[in-house]
């Protein structure tokens, strides 16, 4: 009856395959349902693994045209990021595709080490990050091997290290989020420092496109000599190899995988062979990681910064010593900050603005007509308002039970009677905590470019836009709950298509009576803005008794999705 | 199993967390072919000695054998001859009953066949067959707890260890799976440790009890001897027997007078 290394790896693909699987069920839907999806999913996979394909041929083709230096070059930096985005696939989708081969589940069945730690690295290489990389790898073999292709065996023996490196690289992040699994605030640290590097990348790729076109603000550590060069570049094999990016990331363990490729194209044999031999010493120590933590979580490591305290003082305090309302809105208050998701939205904050505005700095204001600068800041700061209301809203208010009361639901559901202290509460918190986050954007954005006079503008439709699309919000809430995986940091799929219509719905009337005179008639604000006003206020007060009825007849369905994974 | 005596045996087994002494000197035996119910209140350390007992989770201080083998030494050779079910219950979501039945059957060695042979009487006996083939992410939590169950019974374990094992499964299935571990008991030797703080539970299924309170053991035998330990009359409720032993005070007397007093009148 006792398993054999080959039996328990037999078993652990077995259990991939049917988690795998699973992607294809329905939950709740009838048979036919299953039908219609997995006919879909065929579909899906006939456009999808051609693509991957794709992908490959076209990396193939790409390499076989550059120089073989510059080849060379782009599989180093190609690589690097295949690695880095490998480094945060666990955190970006992964989980929410296809559940987690979560070695903890196993823990306390007879599975041997060594079965743990072949399978789960094996079993890493099998999701869909691994379904794209091979081809891509495939085509980095063939793209080099076309400049040499005597040297094709040891390419592809090069890009064995590479894949076992990729692989190596995820599972090891997943050993990490095992660690760290039981502590919330590490969790949604390591996501934010995860999903950082993305955003990073947003803003840097508009600076290379600003330094692109002005070469004479190039930063002042980049050589002009080579800034010259590359003003002189012809084609992309030039830029590649005037930058030689390779000279930085062969410090890293991507490029040396890269190297032990592709270095034998570029002419270094001895040292391609050398990283070839690195390579494989890496993995090597990789894989000793990886059973060293597998060996301490089996035996119950944690990574913890301790229990969590939360501060029972301040603002909550004083809102608790008042009636009902002041209850709820202390609860809504306290429950919203010890929640990650709307912390990881602090985050989010202040990355994506910056993201949105670096663009402005490229726009030639002196060329511009006088008074554009300010309409430019309003178009801006208006892209920012609306991003942010949808933003915060889709995710919160649209689901405001599913998010943040949840299990505190069933608390709510028990003891109150009246449902509009508890929508006027949780709207209220929301529209704080919406508006002081774009408000503190929309004051910097103005800082940054001087058109003070537009704030006031843009914080009043700030405001009137919370206010008239709240209830739209709160009736997708109400009407369309789900439970949020807070796990991973990653939000449900499912999402509620009622807050896209509340978005549709709420926007434009307040849109139009303000943007309308003031890009086509300004005295006309004096009349529109009280009416967007009235009509905000209006329609929040006039939806507010029949939401909460609404609230009150399905709070027993609100409660079963909030609560059931 | 190998030729010890007792099926659990520990000695001053301790664990803490940080600063936090869940389980504190334990010495505890428990024999081979008995139900043995670990009482204790909420946060009194029996999971977590459960945990340490089926090798998840490591001792500070200490040692533990389970069927004559040293959980921290020895891990798989525990396993092997356990079913658990734990706390967490650990279920994969995206399974079936049935599929993590079958899981759990070979991982433990079983062949495909016999582990699809077993599967619908364990499903009958808890119930399941109707739901079998829904993903467990739409089940109950009674019906967690009953597929938690079916897997710690697929592979017929010397031992069966159980956190809070009857918790929101309802009456009918309980009786069914009372009588199934009685005869399992009775007639294989297989021996029962579970964890719960339903005294009538204990009362009337255990063979043995042991009462853990603060991490510590503050009592261990059957009922009678403990009855006697408390120096209580031998009809008396175990609940009175825990209460005694563990020395808790129900706080009726101070404080609460608002609550149990006849309103003032106005």
């Amino acid at each position: 009856m006792h398993s054999s290394l080959f039996t328990e790896l037999k078993t652990l693909f077995w259990l991939q395959g049917k988690l795998t699987l699973a992607i294809f069920r329905s939950r709740r839907a009838a048979d036919w349902f299953w039908l219609l999806r997995l006919g879909l999913t065929l579909l899906q996979a006939l456009f999808t693994f051609p693509f991957f394909l794709l992908m490959g041929v076209g990396v193939a083709v790409g390499l076989a045209l550059l120089s073989p230096r510059a080849a060379f070059e782009a599989v180093v930096l190609g690589n690097t990021f295949m690695t880095v985005f490998w480094l945060m696939a666990p955190s970006m989708y992964s989980s929410q595709l296809m559940e987690r081969f979560e070695m903890s589940r196993l823990f306390p069945h007879p599975i041997s080490f060594r079965g743990m730690v072949l399978g789960s690295t094996l079993m890493a290489a099998l999701n869909m990050t691994g379904l794209w990389t091979f081809p891509i790898l495939a085509g980095e073999v063939v793209g080099l091997a076309w400049h040499k292709p005597l040297v094709a065996p040891l390419i592809a023996l090069g890009a064995l290290p590479a894949f076992v490196l990729f692989t190596l690289a995820g599972r090891l992040m997943d050993d990490f989020f095992d660690l760290i699994a039981s502590d919330r605030r590490l969790r949604t640290l390591a996501i934010f420092l995860l999903t950082a590097p993305f955003m990073f990348l947003w803003v840097g790729q508009y600076y290379l496109q600003y330094i692109s076109d002005n070469f004479e603000k190039l930063p002042a550590f980049i050589d002009p000599a080579l800034a010259m060069q590359l003003q002189q570049a012809q084609g992309p094999s030039d830029v590649l190899e005037i930058v030689r990016l390779s000279r930085f990331l062969l410090w890293l363990p991507p490029g040396w995988v890269s190297a032990g490729m592709g270095m034998v194209v570029a002419d270094s044999w001895v040292t391609g062979l050398l990283f070839l031999l690195l390579s494989f010493a890496t993995i090597g120590g990789l894989l000793w990681l990886h059973a060293h933590v597998t060996r301490r979580l089996m035996e119950g490591a944690a990574l913890t910064v301790g229990v969590e305290r939360v501060r029972t003082r301040g603002l909550g305090f004083v809102f608790s010593r008042a009636p009902v309302f002041w209850t709820l809105v202390a609860k809504d208050w306290r429950h919203l900050w010890r929640n990650p998701l709307p912390r990881r939205m602090v985050f989010a904050t202040v990355l994506v603005p910056a993201a949105m505005a670096f663009p402005l700095i490229n726009i030639p204001t002196e060329e511009l007509p006088p008074g554009w600068d300010q309409y430019m800041t309003v178009v801006f700061g208006l892209i920012m308002v609306f991003m942010f209301n949808m933003m915060f809203n889709i995710a919160l208010t649209g689901n405001y039970f599913g998010a943040i009361d949840r299990e505190g639901f069933g608390t709510l559901a028990a003891a109150v009677a009246d449902w509009r202290p508890v929508l006027l509460a949780a709207n209220g918190v929301m529209a704080v905590f919406t508006g002081a986050l774009s408000g503190l954007v929309l004051t910097v954005l103005t800082l940054l470019t001087g058109a003070w006079a537009a704030l006031p503008l843009l914080l009043y439709i700030l405001l009137a836009l919370q206010v008239s699309t709240t209830p739209v919000y709160t009736f997708a809430a109400i009407w369309g709950p789900y439970r949020m995986e807070m796990k991973y940091g990653m939000q449900n799929r499912q999402g509620n298509i009622w807050s896209f219509l509340a978005w549709i719905l709420g926007t434009p009337p307040v849109a139009l009576l303000i943007l309308l005179p003031y890009f086509l008639w300004k005295p006309g604000l004096w009349i529109t803005l009280p009416l967007s006003a009235l009509y905000s206020v209006g329609l929040y007060w006039l939806t507010l008794k029949p939401l909460a009825k609404l609230l009150r007849n399905r709070q027993h369905i609100v409660l079963e999705r909030v609560t059931k994974d | 199993m190998n030729d010890s005596p007792y099926a659990i045996q520990t000695q001053s087994l301790t664990r803490r967390f940080d600063e936090v002494v869940a389980v504190n000197q334990l010495n505890l035996t428990v024999p081979r072919g008995v139900i043995f119910g670990f009482l204790g209140p909420n946060g009194a350390g029996k999971s977590t000695t459960i945990n340490m007992l089926i090798g998840v989770l490591p001792p500070t201080q200490g040692k533990a054998w389970v069927a004559g083998f040293d959980v921290r030494e020895q891990p798989i050779e525990v396993k092997r001859r356990i079913g658990v079910v734990p706390e967490s219950l650990g279920l994969y979501q995206r399974l079936t009953a049935v599929e993590q039945i079958e899981l759990v059957g070979r991982l433990h060695g079983l062949r495909v066949p016999e582990i699809r042979a077993r599967i619908p009487a364990l499903l009958d006996l808890l119930e399941l067959g109707d739901k079998a083939d829904k993903m467990i992410l739409d089940y109950s939590q009674g019906m967690l707890k009953k597929t938690a169950l079916a897997c710690a019974l697929i592979h017929a374990p010397d031992i069966l260890f159980m956190d809070e094992p009857f918790e929101s499964v309802d009456p009918i299935s309980t009786k069914a799976i009372k009588a199934v571990l009685r005869d399992m008991v009775r007639q294989r030797g297989t021996t029962v440790f579970f964890s719960t703080h339903v005294m009538e539970l204990a009362e009337r299924f255990c063979d043995q009890v042991g009462i853990i309170h603060q991490g510590k053991l503050a009592a261990v035998g059957d009922i009678p001897t403990l009855r006697a330990q408390a120096e209580l009359p031998p009809d008396a409720p175990l609940e009175d027997v825990f209460v005694r032993l563990v020395g808790a005070e129900t706080g009726a007397e101070s404080g609460l007078n608002w609550l149990t007093n006849a309103p003032a009148q106005s």
